[in-house]
């Protein structure tokens, strides 16, 4: 059994003269432990397909399998359980909050998850031990770099253990060689057993991975393994 | 903890935007407020209204007293040419003989007591701006009420402290102390079996604190459209000597107030009229007059009010229509500014309803401050109802106002919120 599966996706922004098909008929499968690369050019609809496969929003029509469940199906709230769950976002911006600590933003997806204080705690100080940020906890995102506010939204994303790590842009907003370790931490969760899917239009980066989809206007266009 | 993020939450939105909060506060306080005024006025009317129906039942309310612009009838009565004096006293008889009404004799006076200790307040005609002035400083011409002992019963007064008058306080012997039942506001200044001198109608009296009357004691008057608060009034018996074998200043000028009074009858107008011109007539007594507006007495105590409460009640809609559009818009603002804050707590596994929670959690914020502070100041301002009123207000105005920005919430697209940076 696949572990998840796109069944004639489809979908629709907007209608009348404002329609839009971000999406026209995808079909994928992948399977567990992949690290797979979407390419393609601007506004062909990659980002659209991530956020469907994040559990962010639902397919105008089409079926979105994860594990033998049906996804397409849920409710908001199952939809929202589900991310908490399974699913771990890094975006381009980061998505921190602002005002919140570096602590709290990585807090965040545990105290949803209704996790104890103290189990908070211990989760958060193994994450930024992990990325490298033992010592900016207090601080808040404008006070960080680039690259280590990634480090922080990659915390944020893990904290709850995802099934699927999904990745828009991670390295857009950042300099070569702190793209380059990023990826070597998407990398590395990959050689862990996760799933990690990474939106990108650096070649550069779609081709460190093992299988790169790439789409035009809103359909697969390409799908090969690389290694 | 899935509380402790929202609290957080609400708590980091009201922080963000202390000032507005703060102005909204004040507005749900100040209609709030309003709601408790226009609430308290009502059931004041209301209770004025029914205790006055309870006393006269069914009955209609007539006032009588003399024409005060009939200078020649009054010298020539209180010279008492043919027998005028013997003829208001036969016509006093027959107004209080008459079965078919109640006569009840209670007219405003001035009395002049001799303390330099009474406030303005008490003076006679304060409340009209033109306060009667002695010029001896240590005598007060104050505001007094005469009263015949049916009044009490008519009209249920009673007192908060001391006694009530007794069938032999309506006789005066010489050398007696003439008892006197004060208003609630004269507790600071006199006490009970304290003994005043003053003047009644000229004549030298010594008068005895012997009770005081509960606060918001109201009495029906003659000449007075509704009745009066007694607060600030002294309340004193419509006495007459006992023995008396010459006709003094005194008698014709008391008996001239004590004729002043209101009927309270089953009668109409009309029957109540051709009764009183029939005894002015058999008597021979001069001129008095029974005036029906007293029969629209509990009208015009609603109307008296009506006024002031509509106009209330105009302010308070106005209001309350801008306070709940103020609380949807600003806390719209709220939300278009935290779209992207919203994405990213979706993003972290926050169901939809975490938002609707924050939005309502902080509306409810807003209300329950507004709501404290208006219970509080109302309950020693208005009435014991205002936690109860201003509570019932502030969990419909919290509805109200909840429902456009829940509307907006409920609307937002998760996929959108993050691209919108
Ligand atoms: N919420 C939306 N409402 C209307 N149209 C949308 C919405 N989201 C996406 N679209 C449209 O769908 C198409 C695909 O958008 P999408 O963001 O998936 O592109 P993308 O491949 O991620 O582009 P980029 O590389 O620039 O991020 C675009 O034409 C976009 O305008
Ligand atoms: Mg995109």
């Amino acid at each position: 059994m696949d572990f998840l599966e796109l069944k004639n996706i489809c979908k629709t922004f907007g209608r009348g003269e404002n329609e839009v098909k971000a999406l026209k008929d995808i079909n994928i499968k992948i399977g567990k432990g992949e690290l797979i690369a979407i390419t393609g050019k601007s506004g062909c609809g990659k980002s659209t397909l991530l956020n469907i496969i994040g559990g962010l929003s639902l397919p105008s029509s089409g079926a979105y399998i994860f594990e033998g469940s049906k996804i397409s199906s849920y409710n908001q709230n199952e939809l929202a359980s589900f991310r908490n769950r399974n699913i771990g976002f890094v975006v381009q911006s980061f998505a921190l909050i602002n005002d919140m600590t570096i602590f709290d933003n990585i807090a965040l997806p545990l105290k949803y998850a209704g996790k104890k204080s103290f189990e908070i705690n211990k989760r958060v100080k193994e994450l930024t031990d992990k990325m490298e940020l033992s010592d900016k906890t207090s601080f808040f995102p404008s006070q960080l770099s680039g690259g280590q506010c990634q480090r922080a939204s990659i915390a944020r994303a893990l904290a709850c253990n995802p099934r699927v790590f999904l990745a828009d842009e991670p390295t857009g907003a950042l300099d070569e060689q702190t793209g380059k370790n990023i990826l070597n931490i998407f990398k590395s969760l990959n050689e862990g057993g996760m799933t990690v899917i990474i939106v990108t239009h650096d070649l550069e980066i779609a081709s460190m991975c093992n299988r790169r989809i790439e789409m035009k206007d809103g359909t697969i266009f390409n799908d090969y393994n690389l290694k | 903890m899935k509380i402790g993020i929202v609290w957080n939450g609400i708590i980091r939105m009201y922080k963000k935007h202390k000032w507005l909060a703060f102005l909204l506060i004040v507005q749900c306080f100040v209609c709030t407020l309003l709601i408790n005024m226009i609430f308290g006025t009502i059931l004041k009317t209301h209770s004025s209204v029914s205790k006055f129906s309870r006393f006269i039942g069914s009955k209609s309310y007539y006032w009588v007293n003399d024409d005060p612009d009939d200078n020649i009838g009054f010298s020539r009565y209180m010279k008492n040419q043919n027998g005028e004096y013997k003829k208001l006293k036969d016509f006093y008889e027959c107004l209080k003989r008459e079965q078919s009404w109640k006569f009840l004799s209670v007219d405003r006076q001035f009395i002049n007591i001799h303390s330099a200790g009474i406030p303005d307040k008490f003076l006679f005609q304060y409340e009209q701006g033109c306060p009667i002035e002695s010029e001896d400083k240590s005598k007060k011409d104050v505001k007094c009420l005469h009263v015949s002992k049916n009044v009490f019963s008519e009209f249920g007064v009673t007192v908060s402290e001391g006694r009530e008058f007794q069938n032999e306080d309506f006789h005066y012997d010489n050398g007696e102390y003439i008892p006197i039942i004060l208003g609630h506001e004269y507790k600071d200044i006199f006490s009970l079996g304290q003994i005043l001198d003053g003047e009644y109608l000229s004549e030298t009296f010594k008068f005895k604190v012997i009770g005081f009357l509960p606060e918001l004691t109201e009495i029906p008057v003659s000449g007075n459209t509704g009745t009066i608060l007694c607060d600030r009034y002294i309340v004193m018996p419509a006495f007459s000597f006992n023995d008396n074998s010459e006709i003094s200043f005194f008698d014709k000028a008391s008996l001239d107030h004590y004729v002043s009074g209101v009927i309270i009858s089953d009668l109409n107008f009309a029957d109540v009229e051709e009764r009183i011109n029939r005894y002015i007539l058999e008597t021979g007594a001069r001129k008095y007059s029974v005036n029906p507006e007293g029969s629209n007495v509990i009208k015009s105590l609603t109307s008296v009010s009506e006024s002031e409460l509509s106009r209330l009640i105009y302010i308070f809609i106005i209001l309350t229509i801008f306070t709940i559009a103020s609380i949807s818009i600003t806390v719209n603002g709220f939300i278009r500014e935290n779209y992207y804050e919203y994405g990213v707590h979706l993003l972290s596994g926050a169901t939809p309803r975490f938002l609707v929670k924050q939005i309502i959690g902080f509306i409810t914020l807003i209300m329950s401050i507004s709501f404290a502070i208006s219970s509080i100041v109302g309950m020693f301002l208005i009435s014991n109802l205002a936690p109860l009123v201003s509570l019932i207000f502030s969990v419909v105005v919290a509805l109200l106002s909840s429902v456009f920005p829940i509307n907006v919430v409920k609307k937002v697209d998760v996929n959108n919120l993050i691209r919108r940076q």
